[in-house]
């Protein structure tokens, strides 16, 4: 005579009940009796196969989130810091202000294909204008020197300050100060830049950015 | 059965990718299958930039116009292979990555732009073409079938099959004593 | 864990390759051959041959053909890097150079450490990082760049390397030259120098500063 195992509540079958031999052909089914106790469900948290494919599946997410930090390590530092993404914007005030520099726009002009330039008789080649950008500048970072500034167009195209036209023009930086500004250094709190640009581009914003600022700019629109 | 031979086939293919890929991705990258050829005198698209190769010429000596009139003439080892071009970007300011431009002769000889001269790679800004040349030393019999592969894109991104241009530099053989330097400066539009 | 019928396991493949006597005879040979061979006297060790060769002797070390000539010590060369690099004078090693691979290399060898031409420096004597592979080369003809070997472009070339007690370099320098190959590295994914074993010595005459490579000094 064989006992059937206990329920999962503990209980033994009723002893008092007739028990079988189980042979292969026996379908499982509950037995009769007046205290039918209820089919034994798998639980399947508990039984060994279903804790070792619990395991497996943790294992498997744990795997995967492990890899793909590692394989977006790249992208999560070198590429996410390495050109700009990310504008602040300017104020009410019209300036715009991030790690201690604040920038204004004091005005963009398109000087146009043939501008005199005083103490220069540099002129833009053929199909392209000459453009001045003046900021307002106020930095306690010491850490900038010179940060560059550029006229963006609608399309997106960036046209950098002092590249590709002379150098001293007076009246002009021939770098932008972006860090602290000395009393020693002859540079305003205003300072004009000139910009080359193709005479088909309309500029709708001047961004000034900098690698270690990287990825935030700032951006000043035009007009 | 047929189920053992799937599991083995199945491995060795595993196997056999991972070696594939490993390889491939070794050797490929950066230069991926993605080339672009054109010939002289033609703008190509080589993002972020659009290059135009006007000529080539091969000398046996080359002069530095120095910055105060104080000119050098340098002469080489090899043969001076003196490419005048012209580039633009498609966005911002940008230089070709030192080391992605060089001339390469048919049996795989590759010469980099030369650090003996000043005509090396300049800045150019979006829809401004800047124009210059760029000089190569290169072995005396390996000017015939002399392609210039341009491959601008900085690895900045960490590897990545970009795009490259090759232009065969068509040299006839002649060679010059002398070429003078100049230097590179943005041109007007529509100019090359 | 469950096995079912015809499932490849450790096991199955175990009885697979010990099932009849043709295998079981295979299996015993391949356990074996460690121990053939090591009744045999064993894999040849690779063989590391030494040669002593006179100066101005051509050395083939694979990548690129090698003759060195002479060399020289001299503060008068290179005066600014001198001074960054803070030593005395410059060891140079005049070698003339034949690059036989089809790729550009660098002669300061900065792709890995490279001992295709090393000299025989103590060590506390030069301030170079990585003392086997020179700081500075100039092409002697001219006291230009000289650290590219172009493919087919044979060149003279002085090797430098920074010497912090210029006293201490006789008349005579021993230098090594290993035969070394530039391979790429899957592990760390770029191209790497590395020895192949086959080494040359030679012994070096010291010679003046060639006069082309003369610096005058710059007096402000």
């Amino acid at each position: 005579m064989t006992t059937p195992p206990p329920s999962p509540d503990g209980t033994v079958g009723d002893p008092q009940e007739p028990t079988r031999t189980p042979s292969e052909a026996d379908v499982p089914t509950p037995p009769r009796g007046i205290a039918a106790t209820p089919p034994r469900r798998t639980d399947p948290t508990t039984t060994r196969s279903g804790r070792a494919r619990t395991a497996t599946v943790i294992a498997l997410v744990l795997g995967l989130a492990g890899t793909a930090w590692a394989s977006t390590d790249f992208l999560r530092t070198t590429w996410r810091m390495a050109e700009p993404r990310s504008a602040v914007t300017a104020g009410e005030d019209g300036t715009a202000t991030l790690d201690g520099l604040t920038v204004g726009l004091v005005e963009a002009v398109d000087l146009g294909a043939a501008p005199s330039l005083p103490g220069s008789d540099w002129q833009p080649p053929d199909g392209f204008h000459a453009w001045r950008v003046v900021l307002e500048t106020t930095s306690t970072n010491e850490d900038l020197i010179t940060c560059d500034v550029a006229l963006v167009d609608d399309r997106g195209r960036q046209f950098l300050a002092n590249y590709f036209v002379d150098s001293f023009v007076e009246g002009y930086e021939y770098s932008y100060t972006c860090g602290v500004i000395g009393p020693d250094d002859d540079i305003g709190p205003q300072q004009a830049l000139l910009v080359l640009v193709p005479e088909d581009a309309t500029p709708r914003s001047v961004q000034i950015q900098q690698f270690t600022l990287n990825p935030v700019y700032l951006e000043l629109e035009i007009g | 059965m047929r189920r053992r031979w799937a599991v083995v086939g199945l491995a060795v293919l595993v196997l056999a990718l991972g070696i594939a890929a490993n390889v491939t991705e070794a050797r490929l990258l950066p230069y991926g299958p993605t080339s672009v050829s054109a010939s002289l005198g033609q703008d190509v698209q080589v993002s972020p930039f659009r290059l135009h190769v006007t000529g080539a010429q091969a000398a046996t000596t080359v002069t530095d116009p120095g910055l105060f009139g104080d000119a050098t003439t340098i002469d080489s080892d090899g043969v001076w292979v003196v490419v005048d071009l012209s580039y633009a970007t498609v966005d911002t300011i940008r230089s070709p990555a030192a080391g992605g431009i060089l001339v390469r002769d048919p049996s795989g000889r590759a010469y980099p732009v030369s650090n003996r001269s000043p005509a090396t790679e300049w800045l150019a800004g979006a829809d401004t073409w800047v124009g210059g040349q760029l000089a190569f030393e290169v072995a005396p019999d390996a000017l015939a079938g002399l392609v210039l592969e341009f491959a601008p894109s900085s690895t900045l991104y960490g590897p990545m099959p970009n795009t490259y241009a090759l232009i065969p530099l068509d040299l006839d053989g002649t060679l010059v004593d002398n070429v003078e330097l100049v230097d590179a400066e943005p041109l007007a539009v529509g100019e090359r | 864990m469950s096995t079912g019928a015809g499932e490849i396991t450790a096991r199955t493949v175990l009885v697979f390759a010990l099932a009849t006597w043709p295998r079981r005879i295979v299996v015993g040979t391949l356990l074996l051959i460690p121990v053939i061979v090591a009744v045999f006297g064993g894999f040849g060790g690779a063989q590391v041959e030494s040669h002593e060769v006179p100066p101005g002797q051509q050395v083939d070390v694979g990548a690129m053909v090698v003759t060195p000539t002479a060399f020289f010590v001299s503060d008068e060369v290179e005066r600014s890097f001198l001074e960054i690099a803070d030593a005395e004078a410059w060891l140079g090693v005049i070698v003339e150079v034949d690059n036989l691979t089809t790729e550009t290399l660098s002669l300061t060898f900065s792709r890995g450490a490279s001992d295709a031409v090393s000299p025989a420096l103590d060590e506390a004597l030069t301030t170079a990082v990585g003392w086997s592979y020179p700081d500075s080369v100039l092409r002697v003809a001219d006291a230009t760049p000289g650290d590219r070997a172009l493919p087919g472009v044979r060149t003279q070339v002085a090797l430098m390397w920074p010497l912090t007690d210029a006293d201490a370099v006789g008349e005579t320098l021993d230098i090594t030259m290993t035969e070394s190959e530039l391979t790429y590295s899957l592990m760390s994914k770029e191209d790497v120098w590395m020895s192949l074993g086959d080494v040359w010595t030679t012994t070096l005459p010291r010679e003046d500063l060639p006069s082309t490579l003369f610096e005058p000094k710059d007096d402000f």
